[in-house]
């Protein structure tokens, strides 16, 4: 871009050099590859005990407790086949993700409407509302479990989908709506001030114009009531005996009188984790912060 | 369409924001609420952009009560400060949006898009998305957004403050003749006199949520009824001076030459409107004053002397009182001793009290 001549230093030891200083460039990928170098560590660190659980899924129950471990077996599917013939693993996977999915969507329908509200209009005591919201969560599971058991077996809701969708819902709500409150609080009014001129009614405004903007938001919050719901174990327990009964059920009675049966627990844990990474996978486009960023400014 | 409002209020908990404000905008007009931030003029507009509840008044477009129509029912369209720009859509949409809500067939809109974007130069960002384009260009875009559907009243606020200065003088202009062009009824809010000025066919300047004076700018210029219209509009402001109107025939002021220069008839005049007032404040405009050449005991002393250019700003002082005179080109040095001549006409007397001005009879302008 300058083409004028650069003012020359005439300090003792030093060069007026065109380019940058030599050894820069290489100074600089050095660094970057010192960076890489940390997030590879940090990766195998992590990812390690997810690669035993892989591995040890394949294993047969003598590969499985070997010691020193094996590296080399040569894999099985036993432990799938003895999963979903004698455990019931397929028909756990078909409720959990009935349950999960649905409670899913219906607490980020009405969390999003209801922290819309809750950010935007003028209600009487918003605060003390959402307050009441959160607390719901904050409530220990095991305090309900007991009455809800009751409820549940009065209206014949024992060991069906609907009590289970309700409680999951409930758990996700308030997360959905103090997420998203903020969310809609980072929305210029002008903006939704600005379609209600243009001839939208409010609730256009919300669909075609807000919910895009916090489609990030969303994304973050789908995955995280998504896993929350999906590990859940004490009201799928307490709530299911066999008819609507969910993968953590299944994966808990893997633990047998006689110990932890390994294989089968990595089995169930590679099949139960496989939903959640595909979400994640999705999701993770969205999770990029920054759509509503830099609207105003400029 | 001419818009007319009718003793709006509005409250905000225990504050008053809007106090009792009517008027009456004809079709076609031009139309400016000018005055200091929280005066009261956005809460207005919102008020007749259908944004803000009012908390008592009624507001009409022609003759249909529209007081309490959402605002996508009052078709009217409307620039912000900040743009308002949906960022997600790209600036065709966002220019194509308002007809698509509408349910104008996508040929059409994209047919309209086009000749409004051609009109404000912004051609070749339509496939571009808000957040990547300038302060200036979104500004034409919130406009070429505005005036695609053809709206029956416009409302902007503050459209130009986040502008640069060169820009906003240069959209300034643009939106004059793009209005003007349109024929549509613009009501247009801003704290900036100069701006209020040159856009206008009619203001209304606002302080503490109340109108205070309606004119066309120069009326509001030459003939502010009250001290705060006075102390608004102008840049210098307007020289204000602390007097009484000691008996009936003579106006005391320092510096002297101001009383001086105002005729016993006049004096009266004042002292009649107001007989139970001794306080004044006397205020006159720096264009105002002539300067001439020091005829022996010349009156003022010039502190200091500001070339702008095409005129130039002189600090005087006279009496132990500064002021500021504006000239032509002059070569005027500091120190130099200077002869100060007003014309009586030019001379404002204020009450102290209420601020009105009895230079101006009480009806000018109010309530037009």
């Amino acid at each position: 871009m300058t083409t004028l001549p650069r003012p020359s230093l005439s300090l003792p030891g030093r060069r007026s050099a065109e380019s940058p200083p030599w050894g820069y460039r290489a100074r600089r990928s050095l660094k970057v590859m010192a960076v890489y170098g940390m997030v590879a560590v940090a990766l195998v660190f992590f990812l390690f005990p997810y690669f035993w659980m892989v591995v040890s899924a394949f294993k047969s129950p003598g590969d499985v407790t070997a010691y020193p471990p094996v590296w080399l077996f040569e894999p099985t599917l036993d432990n799938f086949r003895e999963l979903i013939e004698s455990m019931g693993a397929l028909s756990a996977l078909r409720n959990s993700l009935i349950v999960v999915g649905l409670s899913t969507c219906l607490a980020l329908i009405f969390g999003t409407m209801a922290a819309y509200a809750l950010a935007r209009f003028n209600i009487k005591g918003k605060e003390t509302i959402a307050l009441e919201i959160l607390m719901v969560r904050m409530l220990p599971p095991i305090v309900s479990v007991i009455p809800l058991f009751l409820l549940a077996r009065k209206f014949g809701l024992f060991d069906t989908y609907w009590i289970l969708i309700a409680v999951y819902t409930l758990m996700g709500l308030p997360f959905v709506v103090w997420v998203m409150r903020v969310f809609v609080q980072e929305i210029p009014r002008s903006i939704e001030e600005a379609a209600l001129v243009d001839g939208c009614t409010r609730l256009q405004v919300l669909f075609r114009i807000s919910l895009p903007l916090m489609l990030p938001g969303l994304a973050a919050t789908v995955v995280i009531i998504f896993m929350f719901a999906w590990n859940e174990y004490l009201f799928a327990t307490m709530l299911t005996s066999s008819a609507a009964k969910t993968l953590p059920v299944v994966a808990a009675n893997t633990v047998k009188p006689r110990g932890i049966s390994w294989g089968l627990a990595s089995a169930v844990g590679l099949l139960m984790s496989i939903p959640v990474v595909v979400l994640a996978l999705l999701a993770q486009r969205y999770l990029v912060r920054g759509l509503t960023f830099g609207v105003v400014k400029g | 369409m001419g818009v007319r409002i009718e003793g709006l209020w509005k409250l905000f908990g225990g504050h008053t924001a809007v106090r009792d404000v009517s008027v009456e905008i004809e079709d076609g007009e031009f139309f400016v609420l000018l005055g200091p931030s929280g005066c009261g003029k956005t809460t207005t507009l919102r008020m007749i952009a259908g944004l803000e509840n009012l908390s008592a008044g009624r507001v009409f477009f022609d003759d249909e009560d529209v007081t309490f129509f959402e605002p996508r029912r009052r078709d009217i369209a409307m620039v912000f400060q900040d743009y308002g720009l949906y960022p997600h859509l790209s600036v065709v949409d966002n220019i194509m949006f308002p007809l698509k809500v509408a349910g104008v067939p996508k040929d059409e809109r994209r047919r309209r898009a086009g000749e409004v974007a051609e009109r404000l130069e912004i051609s070749s960002l339509l496939k571009r998305k808000p957040p990547q384009i300038s302060g200036g260009e979104k500004q034409r875009v919130a406009l070429a957004r505005a005036l695609v559907r053809n709206p029956k009243v416009f409302l902007m606020d503050e459209p130009l403050s986040n502008l640069d200065a060169k820009l906003r003088v240069s959209m300034r202009t643009e939106i004059k003749r793009l209005v003007s062009d349109a024929g549509i009824t613009t009501i247009y809010v801003t704290h900036d006199q100069i701006e209020a000025m040159a856009l206008a066919t009619r203001i209304a300047v606002m302080n503490q949520g109340e109108m205070v004076q309606v004119g066309n700018p120069l009326e509001i210029y030459d003939r502010p009824a009250t001290r705060f219209v006075a102390s608004f509009i102008g840049s210098p402001p307007m020289n204000m001076f602390d007097g009484r109107l000691n008996s009936a025939e003579e106006l005391e002021v320092v510096p002297r030459f101001l009383g001086e220069a105002v005729s016993r008839a006049r004096v009266r005049q004042f002292y009649e409107q107001a007989p139970s007032i001794g306080g004044v404040v006397v205020g006159v405009r720096p264009e105002h004053l002539r300067l001439g050449a020091s005829v022996g005991a010349s009156n003022a002393v010039v502190e200091l002397v500001e070339p702008l250019g095409q005129s130039t700003n002189v600090y005087l002082r006279a009496d132990a009182t500064p002021f500021v005179a504006v000239t032509n080109r002059t070569t005027l040095q500091v120190g130099d001793r200077v002869d100060v001549q007003v014309d009586e006409s030019n001379i404002h007397v204020m009450d102290k009290e209420t601020g009105r001005n009895f230079a101006v009879s009480p009806d000018d302008g109010l309530g037009a």
